[in-house]
């Protein structure tokens, strides 16, 4: 009975195995929107998870750089109305000296003069030259009279006749912009990189573009360069410099194949041509045969089936997708304007730049290699984007500085101009990097 | 990179195409599954469209270590045993004395003529209950205690169902040959 029992099992088993009945069609137009839909959360989770992040750093930098400010603020001294005399903001870090202090020629000799304990060792002797003088409102509406002060590394000594004191250079609000702006460094250079996530939208219903659309999927791209800023005043920065930009599309069900060279007994500059969002793709490597696996009719080739047959062909596989690959020099023009002025500054940035077409190309996957093909033919040689970004920068030292600046881009123009075909390609790129100042 | 890693990856990014390309390809060998697990054809298209959705869903998952087909084909399996476990207080057929008796007399040991599609057939005659621990048991090769857990049935009811399954199978396999016979002269 065991063996009996067993052998059906194996009847079934084996006369099951490899089986196929084909499903109803209704089965698929069932699947097919929930399948698309499917991958729709992982984008939206991934970029709900990227704003999140963005948001987070926003908010611990700001706190961070209040925290950071009043911390300073706390060696900051005010001025009391009724003595017209700077007082403490926190007892106990600054004292009454009555004794005079020497700074080189300066003598602090009126007992109501707030000295900060610590200055007396902090002040050199080389302080002796008075370089500016300070007319802040909110100063001189208490002191009548007007202050000068000295500059050491990071402090300075405001002085009134014989009275001095100690001021944290760090505190803006004692001096006037172009006061604050003086012996400032003017110049940055930065060198910034960027992961960017490039897409293009087109405004058009044509079906075609619709279907050549989903077709194509974007590839993560990257920029990166150099950016030279001159600072117009406190806030307003002008910045421009030299950028390499590169990105492309992936068109999916393009199977490429190489070794059809041999079979090729046309004359001819290319076999195949390719409709793509962003133009026509002219194979220009004779060795490749290309095969539309979603009979959408994007692969036009002059080599009918009457001439070759791939299925009796000997060809070697490489891809089930093209890469388009193209990559700009940008020269940007862009202004930047100072929102928050603390340990970590906030800009808003936005501005223009001009981008000059260096490469352009197609290729294949070939277990990592790129397996060239051809290029995208009619590309526009100069496009125009504009720029609006959010930059954060953070200072390491006094010439040093991190920044981070997420940045969106809209094209201007598309990258060609192809009848019935309204693309507008755009971007997002987070940049960072470091600048120096001078 | 292979081809299925190249659909897979498509299918990760969304694409229409790479969904449609895999499911043409997969499709008609697990629909037989489906059949094979239903009682009826409209019960294997549910459970084709449920665990195809569920495949999509879960490439993300897939780790390209072992077979693609084994792993999808699990997924089908694992849907078609929810909808059973859903439904199971729907199958009350678990006497042996409630299947009608075959046509012809049995004959145990020429299965000679028998095609897939008969086979198949004979299957889906079998109670749900049945069917299922058959088709855990003889052809996915899962041990009574695993379909035990799976179908949260005891593991003596398990081997019970299945010894009930053969004794069906066995008559069934046997009118259907006997009947062949018949027909072929």
């Amino acid at each position: 009975m065991d063996d009996r029992e067993a052998n059906i099992d194996v009847l079934f088993r084996n006369g099951l195995k490899d089986y196929e009945v084909l499903p109803p069609p209704e089965v698929w137009k069932n699947i097919a929107p929930k399948a698309k839909n499917s991958q729709q959360p992982i984008l939206i989770l991934r970029s709900a998870a990227m704003v999140a992040v963005l948001l987070s750093l926003t908010f611990l930098a700001y706190r961070w750089s209040i925290q950071f400010t009043s911390g300073l603020e706390g060696n900051a001294i005010t001025m009391n109305p009724e003595s017209e005399s700077p007082v403490l903001d926190r007892p106990g870090i600054f004292t009454i000296t009555e004794k005079p202090v020497r700074a080189d020629n300066i003598m602090l000799s009126d007992a109501s003069v707030i000295v900060p304990q610590t200055q007396e060792s902090v002040v050199p002797d080389t302080i002796n030259t008075l370089q500016q003088e300070v007319d802040h409102p909110d100063v001189a509406d208490r002191i009548p009279v007007k202050y000068s002060y000295s500059g050491t590394s990071d402090k300075l000594l405001a002085v009134n006749n014989n009275k001095s004191v100690a001021i944290d250079k760090y505190v803006p609000e004692y001096f006037s912009e172009e006061t604050a702006m003086n012996g400032t460094r003017r110049w940055t250079i930065a060198a910034l990189v960027s992961p960017t996530y490039y897409t293009s939208f087109n405004s058009g219903s044509n079906e075609a573009t619709t279907q050549l659309m989903s077709e194509e999927q974007t590839l993560i791209s990257y920029a990166g360069g150099l950016a030279l800023s001159y600072k117009i005043n406190r806030r307003l920065s002008v910045q421009s410099g030299l950028y390499y930009s590169s990105f492309g599309n992936e068109l999916s069900g393009i199977s490429s194949f190489g070794g059809f060279q041999q079979y090729d007994n046309t004359k001819g500059d290319h076999n195949f041509e390719v409709l793509t969002m962003n133009g026509t793709v002219y194979t220009s490597n004779a060795d490749v045969f290309l095969l539309d696996n979603l009979s959408s009719q994007r692969v036009v080739s002059r080599i009918s089936n009457d001439m070759f047959d791939p299925a009796k062909a000997n060809l070697q596989y490489l891809d089930n997708s093209l890469r388009q690959n193209f990559s700009y020099l940008e020269l940007p023009f862009v202004l930047k304007y100072k929102v928050v002025d603390r340990a970590i500054d906030f800009n808003i940035i936005g501005g223009l730049s001009s981008n000059i077409l260096v490469t352009n190309s197609v290729y294949a996957n070939l277990d990592g290699t790129k397996y060239p093909v051809g290029k995208t033919e009619g590309l526009n040689m100069i496009t125009f984007s504009s720029s609006l970004g959010m930059g954060m920068e953070y200072s390491l030292t006094n010439n040093l500085s991190l920044n981070l600046e997420p940045t969106f881009r809209y094209y201007l123009n598309s990258f060609n101009e192809i009848p019935g075909m309204r693309v507008h390609p755009y971007s997002f790129g987070l940049f960072s990097g470091i600048s120096y100042k001078f | 990179m292979s081809e299925i890693k190249n659909i897979i990856n498509g299918c990760l990014k969304g694409n229409r195409r790479d969904q449609e390309l895999l499911y043409r390809r997969h499709a008609p060998k697990l629909y037989a599954v489906c059949m094979q697990y239903s009682g009826n054809d409209e019960e294997a298209r549910d459970i084709l469209q449920e665990g195809f959705i569920k495949i999509f869903e879960n490439l993300i998952h897939y780790k390209h270590e072992g077979s693609f087909e084994g792993w999808i084909r699990k997924i089908i399996v694992n849907t078609a045993l929810e909808k059973y476990r859903n439904k199971h207080n729907l199958y009350r057929v678990d006497d042996i004395d409630m299947i009608p008796e075959p046509d012809a007399e049995p004959d145990n040991t020429d299965y000679a003529g028998l095609e897939a599609i008969d086979l198949l057939e004979i299957i889906r005659e079998l109670p749900p209950k049945y069917r299922m621990v058959f088709n855990l048991y003889a052809i996915e090769g899962y041990s009574h205690k695993e379909i035990s857990q799976m179908v949260k049935i005891s593991e003596g009811t398990s081997k019970s169902n299945l010894s009930r399954a053969r004794v069906i199978l066995q008559r069934r396999v046997g009118s259907y040959t006997g009947l062949k016979k018949k027909i072929n002269g």
